[in-house]
């Protein structure tokens, strides 16, 4: 509070560059901190400042029209809320102008089959097996998952644009090849190419390529990280490449792939693999997953068990 | 896992400057501990192939020092307020949160609004590709044909008015308590 107006604007200026992504100058920033400790306690007031108001800005809509008349954090709640509703009401108004296009197509494919269908243009969508969907909206481009693993390859840029809605949350393409897995009311999203827009209509978190998000229905933030995106729908090639992923997930992207209903002990689920399996592989000799995975396997009444190594 | 190796590697390189680092945010006492809570956090937070590990260390530490000067300000900004409550007579109308007491969030959020509307839209929507969409200077930069400095000096602007907004916002609060303090004599 009492800093001379300076020493404010170094702290601004420093501000302005560590908080850029592609800041390297590290050793730089030390040695002026160290300078003295007037120079942290400045930095940190302006960071304080805006890590409080940054939620503010990010409620009240761009461009500055009109000031947001709510709460912020009521606003955010009535945004998630807006886009679901605004989802319902679009289907419904189609549903009720040109009823006998508008019936969702659904598709479905049985464990450890995978299916290519065309969305249009070159555009494509590969399902891998255990994966029921359907396709709404009036140019059938709004792909509803309800359990299961996609593909999209999405290269045309004449045909409009992609939805995807797993659960609650909702990505739209913006050029690219990206996957989404739905599992129970998880959902995770792998970018390789191009980018996604998730949460359109409230968040808009932009998923890069070379991005996931990993998120449940009812979330009330979503946040993208770094990933390995080589794995992206590689269940298409027969191969499954992960780095770190949690076991739960690969365990379910095995029976998906496989048919073979493989479980996982929750002691273990939050274990971490990196590594390629091959499904092929995996079939002919489900045992062979033990060593690969470290874990021990055990047949059970169903299919096999992987718990931690007694 | 070999990622692992490759970042503890970095980390173990880099350990003398990471604790100047810390200790230069003022961690003091604390530092060989954050040190220990950083590698933890660093280690456990790695979902894929980091492109510049001593940035993301770096990195890591930097937010591990906001959020722990941040958690320090809250402590003593509680135990200030439990002061001032405690001051004060049970019943007494100060403790009545009245409609003008505390700037509330709907007139916070208009009073925001209102100032950031004077900004120029281009330094605005600058900050929010920055700030908001996660995209680098460079990037931006580049994707408006503009200097790098063009897009330094207008992150500064808005830094700069969001610092001022949170110091008038601030300086509300203790003026109000102090008034009602005042009508209860």
């Amino acid at each position: 509070m009492t800093e001379s107006p300076h020493l404010r604007e170094a702290a601004l200026d420093w501000l302005v560059r560590t908080n850029d992504p592609d800041f390297d100058g590290w050793d730089e920033f030390t040695a002026w901190l160290e300078a003295s400790p007037a120079n942290s306690d400045a930095y940190h007031r302006a960071v304080a400042s805006e890590a409080e108001l940054l939620p503010l800005v990010e409620a009240i809509e761009a461009p500055v029209e009109t000031p947001a008349k709510s709460s912020p954090d009521r606003r955010m709640g009535q945004r998630r809320l807006a886009a679901a509703a605004s989802v319902a009401i679009f289907i419904a108004a189609a549903t009720a102008v040109v009823v006998p296009r508008l019936t969702p197509v659904e598709h479905s494919t049985g464990p450890g089959d995978v299916r290519t269908i065309a969305l249009g243009g070159q555009d494509q969508l590969v399902m891998n097996g255990g994966t029921r969907l359907a396709l709404i909206g009036w140019d059938r481009r709004t792909v509803r998952i309800e359990q299961g693993q996609v593909l999209l390859r999405l290269r045309d840029a004449d045909e409009g644009k992609v939805e995807v809605v797993s659960g609650d949350l909702h990505l739209i393409d913006v050029g690219t090849v990206f996957e989404v897995a739905r599992n129970g009311t998880d959902t995770r999203v792998l970018v390789s190419e191009g980018a996604v827009v998730a949460d359109p209509a409230g968040a808009r978190l932009k998923i890069a390529a070379g991005q996931r998000l990993d998120t449940e229905d009812g979330a009330q933030t979503l946040k993208a990280t770094a990933t390995d995106v080589s794995s992206v729908g590689s269940f298409e090639s027969g191969q499954l490449v992960y780095l770190d992923e949690p076991l739960a997930n690969v365990v379910a992207d095995l029976r998906r792939s496989t048919g073979i209903d493989f479980s996982a002990d929750p002691s273990i689920s939050g274990r971490r693999f990196s590594g390629t399996l091959s499904i092929r592989e995996v079939k002919r000799d489900p045992q062979s997953l033990g060593p690969l995975l470290g874990v021990a396997i055990e047949r059970s009444t169903q299919g096999w068990k992987l718990k931690g190594k007694g | 896992m070999l990622k692992h190796d490759g970042l503890q590697k970095v980390f173990e390189a880099n350990r003398e400057a990471l604790l100047r680092y810390l200790r230069a945010h003022g961690a003091g006492d604390a530092t060989e501990d954050l040190l220990q809570e950083l590698w933890l956090k660093a280690a456990g937070g790695i979902s894929g192939p980091i492109a510049s590990p001593r940035s993301y260390l770096f990195r890591a530490a930097t937010n591990l020092m906001i959020d722990r000067r941040r958690s320090e300000a809250q402590q003593s900004r509680r135990e200030r307020d439990w002061s001032d409550l405690s001051d004060r007579l049970p019943g007494s109308p100060a403790n009545d949160p009245g409609p003008e007491r505390l700037i509330d969030g709907r007139r916070k959020l208009d009073f925001v609004a209102a100032e950031l509307a004077k900004l120029p839209p281009r330094a605005l929507s600058i900050f929010r590709e920055h700030r908001l969409g996660g995209r680098t200077q460079r990037e931006i930069a580049a994707g408006l044909g503009l200097s790098a400095s063009t897009i330094e000096s207008d992150l500064r602007m808005v830094y700069r008015l969001l610092d001022d907004l949170k110091r008038r916002l601030d300086e509300e609060e203790p003026a109000r308590l102090r008034h009602s303090g005042q009508e209860t004599e």
